[in-house]
């Protein structure tokens, strides 16, 4: 490849200026406040962050629940993997696409879901808020699915000849799964717990929910520091421990998901999906759908059962009040919802503007600025969203003060929403202008037909499905809108935080409704994902 | 794909039409609204609320902000855009920073002849940046009825001693408003250069068995075991107005909590005026309404502290159950704000 | 000797063997022959214990074994496409065997340098499969199944992927293997020429029964009807009518009628085709050169084509007269019934 022409030059400066004004100059601003807090070089924050007992046990706490998360999600999550990988029954498609729901969640409805099952109150009886129990259990309710759909996927195109094999060499099922299949998944299982890893490490809603005084992750206590003791240095110093942390995981994560890649011979995965036969089979079946199908499934039920519950029975009582205000929020729940629909389509319009730009240039450049842009694009998913928040924060006040601009909390979204936007579009925007506008050529398309027929749809469906992306990414997003949202336009997740932080006053139930209406926003943008996407690329 | 794009269309079609102004941002807001800024634990009666729009035909808005620290943390961080026109609720335990961060705008009510002179904090802020509107005492209480035999501490240093054992629960002060305080107090009665500095005193309190809740409610609520708490520690750190409370929840006579007057901390509230505001008139007359009779004889049964206005009279059951402490213990609001963040560390390390 | 007897697995509503029997004696090879669907493969899992049978039972050595487990049986299979391990060594999976019969690290190698001389891969033991070409994969499955000397060896299409030179060559190499080491074989293909290379005996599988079985002479002298015929590739298959006592193709009298009198077609192997005299005429259509004798294609003035198997070719578009050896022919049935020849 020649080095780019100056039209993808041009191209590239949209995506490139827009990381560097709101991503890498933010990160730099975080830097320069917890390194050089009085403006000359001071480790004074850092070394509190390392030396602060407080701090310490906050790094500690977030280190052991990712990691009993990710057992926890990896143990729940195997078995419906294993039957969705080797068994074919009636509904596979449409139980497999509801248990994904629960990943797509903005993650104050799943804290709501979770403090309407074993919140105070709860259906359960018991009231496990404030508990480690209640932080696990909402991280693996909300991770097993990545479990089905990673490892379930990859274990599809495992051959299942090959643990036959194994069988018939002399091996006991167990000693075959052991020495066979195992390791053959270890990539897969590798690379999905890397991600539930930094999925529940950065957790930030579902802690600060449910988690109580006692339990706080880094995210938290980076809020913590900020809006509770104003210590923006501090802030800045765990932020950047915490973003190099996580820079060090994803290029773990990177190399596993290379070498995940060579591994397999990729082979169609249904061909070995075979129907549960005999009451053994078919009951481990039936069980394991059915206790993960409860688990997933479960707890959205009870929320919307909570949203109908009002003191005389069931109704809409909780609807209605939407649109009255309380204390615990400045205006009527109800303005959320129309807040967050702006914001998220403001959003949208930014991320797929700089998401596809840039998946043109990471497409058509193999040199070093598509393979720069390409890795710089990723950075903000290693940056946690509070960091980002927390970043445009402290540095939106210059060169142009935007900290008032009701651009700020779109923009915030947008460079959460990016590296989704990029990875959808990536495939059609290296499929367009390549083989396949040949084969088209070759099977008699003039150009203009060719882009048409061949091109745009592809390019149009890409497009589709990092709306919908950004959309659903938007709607939830909560750690960097809890930095950024103004008391008078809160957005759905900010309006649910406040209303389910003031038990008591009678607003859990207005929160439990507000849940269901962005679960079924969501829903429906991640249903558009679903019935656009071609193929089963995963994440 | 037409049809599968449904979704999607209605709901950027829904956020398109929604599109209507930005959401009223309190600078942005008609005149004949002003926003009231305060913590979490704010009530106050309607009627006294629609008085003051009565009185000038403007609603009064109220933003709650979380704690008391996050509210101030949150007006300091949205100073160059203030989010409301007046804060009340900065207490003496974070007004040093408030003040030191330049947020509020000076101004002298007229009625501030009729507050209690010994709650002005003249020394940090002569020129009225901000008005005391109530007080409390943060105090010991103890159950009565587990004090029968035993007598309740009479004094702090009371509490060291192996007859109160297990007895006390006291509040996280990073996490809590009169955690904080408690620890001021006992910062104020054994000063670091004494003999008998803090830190060995809570040293001999950790030494006894003391319990650290994260919270108030969780403390009195759920740790202790007099009035409506349902735990099992006769000693708790709350209000001096807690029996109060107690006694007009309960309809009681006599309130099933008691009062160690020794050690408390005092925590006055001020409002002030957000630089920035658009209505500083308005905002000027929302302080003297704040400070007005109507408002402040509301305080106590809302709120269960004092009202920073003589004049204003008390409610019955405050002039009967109510303990005021004779000297309570304070701190240079300036010292707290500088020394606050080290204290609660220096805090934190003992009683881990 | 294995005994498969009457066989069912059904999946769902499909019936994937339906009641299919099969005898091998011991140090003998039997090649399953069938189209696609036919049931093949899955009768080489119920063998192998990998598949749990509906109804009948498998038998080894007079022992019912269809409830003994896979890794229990002692028989190895080979499978279509290999299912080498990918995360291990060419030595790594041929060892596999043995390491679970927990033979010893010396034991192994040893048998491991054996086993890859045996099939023609001598020194290969440290190659990563991945890097392996079709046949050398192919070479290391045989070897991988081989290793531990299963009391019988089970494969399923073993040269199903691979190029025809390869597969000509394997042709050769396999049966030679198997007769140095004396294995029991079940061979599953589709292939004619295959299974005629390999089986000592064929068993012709059709939607998941036995229809036909013998050696690989017999069945191509004496198919058992016109579909096995078709099948095993005898190309001249034509429906008679019988008028009075008379049975005719429409375009010649079959003299001799022998079989069955529910017989619907005449098989005339191309052998039984003589060029040159007769009383039959037809074009020569085409024309395969097969190395020392040819394949004729005649079309018959009706529109037939017949193929006859001659040591000469006529010019291509000539006419010719031809014969019939009527000793050959065979009359059949139309629809495969379940005797055997």
């Amino acid at each position: 490849m020649s080095r780019p022409g100056p039209a993808l030059r041009t191209l590239a400066a949209v995506p490139l200026a827009f990381l560097g004004w709101f991503f890498v100059y933010p990160i730099a601003r975080i830097s320069l406040l917890a390194l050089a807090p009085g403006g000359r070089f001071d480790p004074t924050p850092f070394a509190e962050v390392v030396t602060d007992p407080g701090i310490r046990s906050v790094a500690f706490f977030t280190l052991w629940q990712a990691v009993a998360s990710t057992i926890g999600t990896l143990v729940l999550g195997l078995p419906a993997a294993y039957v969705f990988a080797r068994y074919r029954f009636p509904g596979r498609r449409l139980l497999r696409a509801l248990m994904t729901v629960p990943f797509v969640l903005p993650t104050l409805v799943v804290a709501s879901a979770f403090v309407a099952l074993v919140g105070p109150g709860g259906l359960l009886g018991v009231d496990l808020q404030g508990t480690v129990a209640a932080i696990l259990l909402a991280h693996v309710f909300y991770n097993v699915p990545i479990v089905i759909r990673g490892v379930g996927a990859f274990w599809e195109q495992v051959d299942p000849a090959v643990g036959d094999a194994a069988r018939t060499l002399g091996a006991s099922p167990v000693r075959a799964f052991r020495t066979v299949t195992l390791p053959l998944l270890v990539p897969a299982l590798a690379s999905t717990a890397a991600l539930v890893f930094l999925f529940t490490f950065t957790s930030f809603g579902v802690i600060l929910v449910l988690g109580g005084f006692e339990h706080a992750t880094i995210e938290v206590e980076i809020w913590r520091q900020t809006v509770a003791f104003l210590r923006l240095d501090v802030a800045a110093a765990l932020s950047l421990t915490q973003l190099g942390f996580l820079a060090v995981v994803l290029a773990g994560y990177n190399r596993l998901q290379a070498r995940r890649a060579v591994v397999l011979p990729q082979r169609p995965g249904s061909r070995h999906l075979r129907t549960p036969r005999g009451a053994r089979d078919l009951g481990a079946v039936a069980g394991i759908l059915g206790v993960t199908a409860a688990f997933l499934l479960g707890p959205l039920v009870v929320l919307v059962r909570r949203a109908l519950l009002t003191p005389t029975g069931f109704g809409l009582d909780n609807f209605v009040a939407l649109t009255e205000r309380t204390t615990a929020l400045f205006v009527p729940p109800v303005e959320a919802i129309s807040n967050s629909l702006r914001f998220a389509a403001a959003a949208t319009v930014l991320a797929v503007l700089v998401g596809v730009t840039a998946a043109v240039v990471v497409a058509r450049d193999r040199g070093a600025l598509g393979r720069g842009l390409d890795l710089l694009l990723m950075l903000p998913l290693a940056a946690s969203a509070v960091t980002i928040g927390f970043g445009l924060l402290v540095s939106m006040d210059r060169p142009v003060d935007l900290r008032r601009s009701t651009l700020l909390l779109p923009i915030a979204h947008a460079l959460v929403a990016v590296p989704f936007v990029v990875r959808a579009a990536l495939p059609a925007m290296r499929a367009i202008g390549g083989r396949l506008r040949e084969a088209a050529a070759v099977l008699g398309a003039s150009p203009w037909r060719a882009w048409r027929t061949v091109e745009a749809p592809l390019a149009a469906r890409a497009l589709a499905v990092g709306t919908a992306f950004a959309f659903a990414v938007s709607l939830g997003e909560f750690g960097a809108t809890a930095f950024l949202a103004r008391p008078a336009a809160p957005t759905l997740p900010i309006a649910i935080f406040r209303l389910l932080g003031q038990p008591g006053r009678g607003t859990i139930g207005p929160a439990m409704a507000l849940s269901v209406v962005l679960l079924v926003l969501t829903v429906a943008a991640i249903a558009a994902i679903e019935t656009l996407r071609v193929g089963g690329d995963e994440l | 794909m037409n049809r599968s794009l449904l979704p999607l269309v209605v709901v950027l079609v829904a956020a398109a039409c929604t599109g209507r102004s930005p959401a009223p941002e309190a600078t942005t807001t008609p005149a004949r609204e002003i926003v009231l800024m305060t913590h979490d634990s704010f009530a106050a009666s309607d009627e006294v609320l629609a008085a003051f729009e009565d009185e000038t035909g403007a609603r009064i808005a109220i933003l709650e902000a979380g704690d008391a620290g996050t509210m101030l943390n949150q007006a300091i961080l949205t100073k160059d855009d203030p989010i409301a026109d007046v804060l009340y609720g900065i207490d003496n335990t974070f007004l040093g920073r408030g003040l030191a961060e330049g947020i509020f705008l000076p101004y002298e009510s007229p009625l501030l002849d009729d507050v209690d002179p010994t709650l002005l904090p003249t020394d940090v802020d002569p020129d009225h940046r901000v008005t005391p509107i109530d007080y409390g005492d943060v105090c010991i209480n103890y159950d009565a009825t587990f004090f029968t035999e035993l007598d309740p501490p009479a004094t702090l240093e009371d509490l060291v001693e192996p007859a109160y054992r297990d007895l006390l629960v006291v509040e996280d002060p990073a996490t809590s408003s009169p955690g904080l305080a408690f620890l001021l107090a006992t910062i104020a009665r054994f000063p670091e250069d004494s003999g008998y500095p803090w830190t060995r005193y809570w040293e001999e309190l950790v030494a006894n068995g003391v319990e650290i809740a994260p919270d108030w409610e969780q403390a009195y609520y759920g740790r202790f075991s007099g009035g409506s708490g349902e735990g099992d520690r006769p000693l708790v750190v709350s209000y001096a107005s807690s029996p109060v409370a107690e006694a007009y929840f309960g309809e009681l006579d006599e309130p099933p909590t008691g009062v160690v007057v020794d050690g408390c901390f005092r925590q006055v509230e001020y409002a002030g005026i957000l630089r920035g505001t658009r209505r500083e008139d308005l905002a000027r007359r929302l302080v003297d309404f704040l400070l007005s009779p109507t408002f402040q004889e509301d305080i106590p049964l809302n709120m269960f502290v004092f009202p920073a206005n003589t004049e204003a009279g008390l409610p019955e059951v405050f002039v009967e159950h109510a303990v005021i402490p004779g000297s309570p213990l304070g701190l240079d609001p300036e010292l707290i704000d500088a020394r606050r963040e080290e204290w609660i560390r220096t805090w934190t390390e003992i009683v881990r | 000797m294995l005994e498969v007897d009457a066989v069912t697995v059904r999946f769902g509503a499909a019936t994937a063997l339906d009641g299919f029997s099969l005898r091998v004696p011991q140090g003998r090879r039997v090649a399953v022959m069938g189209p696609s669907g036919s049931g093949k493969s899955t009768l080489l899992r119920v063998v192998a214990g990998l598949q749990r049978p509906d109804g009948g039972h498998v038998r080894w050595a007079g022992v019912d074994v269809t409830d003994v487990p896979p890794h229990r049986r002692g028989f190895g299979l080979m499978f279509q496409d290999y299912a080498l391990f990918p995360h291990r060594s060419v030595a790594g999976n041929v060892a596999y065997g043995l390491e679970m019969a927990g033979r010893s690290r010396a034991e192994i190698a040893e048998r491991v340098r054996t086993m890859l001389e045996l099939v023609g891969l001598p020194g290969a033991e440290d190659r990563d499969v991945a890097t392996l070409s079709g046949g050398e994969q192919q070479r290391v499955a045989l070897a991988r199944t081989l290793a531990p000397a299963p009391r019988l060896v089970l494969l399923d299409e073993p040269l199903g992927s691979l190029d025809r030179a390869l597969r000509d060559r394997l042709l050769v190499d396999m049966p030679r293997i198997f007769d140095r080491i004396g294995a029991t074989v079940v061979y599953v293909t589709h292939d004619r020429e295959e299974a005629f290379a390999v089986g000592d005996e064929i068993v012709v599988a059709r939607a998941g029964r036995d229809v036909a079985t013998g050696t690989p002479e017999a069945l191509w002298h004496r198919p058992p009807d016109a579909w096995v015929a078709r099948f095993i590739g005898l190309e001249n298959v034509f429906p008679i009518t019988r008028r009075g006592e008379e049975t005719t193709t429409g375009w010649w009298t079959v003299p001799r009628v022998e079989g069955t009198p529910d017989a619907t077609h005449v098989v005339i192997p191309p052998e039984a085709v003589r060029l040159g005299t007769g009383p039959l005429a037809g074009t020569v259509a085409d024309a395969r050169f097969l190395g020392g004798h040819y394949l004729v294609r005649l079309r018959l003035d009706v529109g037939v084509e017949i193929v006859a198997d001659v040591p000469t070719v006529p010019a291509r578009g000539s006419r010719v007269a031809f014969d019939i050896d009527p000793g050959r022919v065979v009359l059949v049935p139309d629809q495969p019934t379940s005797s055997s020849v």
